[in-house]
């Protein structure tokens, strides 16, 4: 097990490289002069242009930039936001949280959605409780995120007034608002990943219903409920983690469509607000930041996977 | 080159070709019988006869603005009714079509001509070369794709390379992934062995005798790329990440409808049901063709 960690732990050298080639080359490869961005309207004549040019060493060859932005960037110093003159780090901070607890919401009802409809549906293959689940599911993967949070905004929020149509309270001081915030912005991502999972833990339990396992458990006359929830589902659960696990990531970085359409102040509106204005040192900031959660979070539940099914091949 | 590649088209090859076809015609009938696929088949040939036809198809000028026939709900003369600028929904979803099709046939197509050669070369080659290509797949899939892609176009501006770019470069690892493990299972059966001995270049070998055989699970990829680039070019182009206005993108669309969707829900309606329409017709395609082919039998 620990070996395996540290191999996936060198594995990651090429990974991360990849990311901060990405990240760092953002900055020159954004149409427009980032010198000129950082002096704004303000009137500035050729030798201050030079000055802050050589300050942000714009003027240095480009891998000595790379090197140097490489030795700040692992000493913890992102910069200062050119919008906020805020430090970057402290930026995204301020964001995360708005982000993870939705990501958690999310995760907890698409959980609760997705074990219950693909047991039901590969249990009762070909029934009416197939068919709903399966039809449930297609929906999920064919609506996009963006048009289901309109559609439920222009339902909920604007004709039956339920919800509010966006916005966030901060659940330290106001839980029922921020609960209440919560709602729709959980359902779009809740039933989005859900749609997958459900896809996935139907086809795995399918296959787990043929082995011979079920059989014996079946032949020496354990109750079909017990052969089901006790053996199948368990094992179908660890193959249904990878799918789970691939949403955890996804969901942590954020939802960029999502975030914006409900004005939820979290990490990837931050990277879009950052586009937009063209901040660079908070876009460069936020993408190495959630670049760097997702490769984490992938590995965390491969382990976690790997731990669960010791089964699973050591290459 | 022509009369060259003629003659080489042996007896063999027109022999390949004849089964290939009647295969491709068998699993067309399969399809067609699968209700679900077959649905699938249908929206997807509408689609594509759709954004081919789109001038022809279209009812007025998408762009031209008329304010007297602003935010009207259908009727005769507008099908789908007008949008804010009382501009013809038909013919801007109709021309979207056009535009979706477009953006994800090139971001298919990239992803096809990039990851399906490197992925018959590392598993054809073996060795170094397998590990050098598939760490660096491994690194791609190891960035959030939807974060490269918005990252991708807000660097180099929307246009339909930046698009096929940012959205194809995302798909690459899995057509990598699928040929590799294909071209393994394939190499080293005796009709590789038998081609090798009436002298064909190594290269002709992956490419005519092996690839043809790892064609199935390419094409379900391709059919459910289609349906998740159409979902990244209106996600992106919703976030104003896409063409710019006036275009008539599915997603911009949607985006301009936010602000008054109360007052006419028609404009916030319709665009999402062509790229849902659109999505669902690619994914049940491919759905269907999958259960044909199984492609999980390949997989490496």
């Amino acid at each position: 097990m620990i070996r395996y960690i540290l191999r996936r732990l060198i594995e990651l050298i090429p990974v991360l490289f990849l990311v901060s080639f990405l990240v760092f080359f953002i900055i020159h490869l954004i149409p427009g002069d980032p010198v000129e961005v950082m002096l704004g309207e303000e009137r500035h004549d050729q030798a201050t242009y030079e000055l802050l040019r050589r300050q942000m060493g714009l003027d240095e060859p480009i891998h000595v930039q790379y090197w140097s932005w490489l030795r700040r960037t692992l000493q913890g110093d992102l910069g200062y936001s050119l919008r906020t003159k805020k430090p970057v780090f402290d930026t995204i901070v301020e964001r995360y949280p708005a982000t993870i607890y939705l990501a958690l919401s999310s995760l907890l009802l698409g959980t609760l959605i997705a074990i219950p409809a693909g047991t039901v549906a590969a249990v009762r293959q070909n029934t009416r409780w197939d068919y709903g689940a399966m039809g449930f599911a297609l929906f999920g993967i064919s609506v996009p995120n963006f048009w289901f949070a309109l559609l439920l905004i222009l339902g909920f929020g604007l004709y039956l007034g339920w919800f509010p149509t966006m916005g966030y309270a901060d659940p330290g001081t106001n839980l029922a608002a921020f609960l209440w915030h919560l709602t729709l912005p959980t359902i779009v991502l809740g039933t989005d990943m859900a749609s997958t999972v459900t896809r996935y833990l139907r086809a795995e339990m399918l296959e787990q219903l043929r082995l011979d396992y079920v059989r014996t458990a079946r032949a020496k006359g354990l109750p079909p409920r017990l052969v089901i929830y006790k053996h199948t589902l368990k094992n179908s659960l660890i193959g249904a983690t990878t799918a789970i696990g691939l949403h955890v990531g996804r969901l942590l970085g954020g939802s960029t469509v999502v975030e914006t359409v409900f004005a939820w102040p979290g990490v990837a509106r931050l990277v879009l607000e950052a586009v937009y204005a063209r901040d660079y040192p908070v876009l460069q900031g936020a993408v190495l930041l959630l670049a760097l959660t997702y490769v984490g979070v992938n590995l965390v539940v491969d382990v976690f996977y790997k731990w669960l099914d010791p089964r699973i091949r050591l290459r | 080159m022509e009369t060259a590649n003629r003659t080489a088209l042996s007896l063999l090859d027109r022999l390949r070709l004849r089964a290939i076809t009647e295969r491709g015609v068998e699993v067309l009938g399969i399809l067609l019988r699968n209700r679900l696929a077959g649905v699938g088949l249908f929206i997807v040939v509408m689609a594509s006869l759709t954004a081919i036809l789109a001038p022809l198809l279209a009812t007025h000028d998408a762009f031209e603005m008329d304010l007297t026939r602003r935010l009207q709900g259908p009727s005769a003369e507008h099908i789908l009714g007008t949008d804010l600028y009382g501009r013809d929904l038909f013919t801007r979803i109709v021309l979207g079509t056009r535009i979706a099709m477009r953006v994800a046939l090139g971001a298919v197509l990239l992803a096809v001509v990039v990851g399906v050669p490197l992925g018959a070369v590392s598993g054809y080659c073996g060795g170094w070369v397998d590990t050098v290509v598939m760490r660096a797949i491994d690194a791609l899939l190891a960035f959030p794709g939807r974060l490269l892609a918005i990252v991708l176009v807000a660097a180099l501006g929307p246009s339909f390379f930046t698009l096929y770019l940012a959205i194809g470069i995302n798909a690459v690892p899995s057509y990598a992934r699928v040929v590799r493990g294909g071209v393994l299972s394939q190499k080293e059966k005796e009709y590789v062995e038998a081609a090798r001995m009436t002298g064909e270049s190594e290269a002709r070998i992956l490419f005519c005798q092996i690839l043809p055989n790892c064609i199935a699970p390419i094409l379900v990829l391709v059919t459910l790329d289609f349906a998740h680039a159409i979902l990244v070019e209106s996600s992106l182009s919703f976030l104003g990440l896409g063409f710019p206005p006036p275009a008539p993108s599915w997603g911009l669309m949607l985006s301009e409808a936010r602000g008054y969707m109360e007052l006419a829900p028609h404009v916030a309606i319709f665009p999402g049901l062509a790229i849902s329409l659109a999505i669902l017709g690619f994914n049940l395609l491919g759905d269907g063709l999958r259960d044909i082919f199984d492609p999980r039998q390949y997989e490496g």
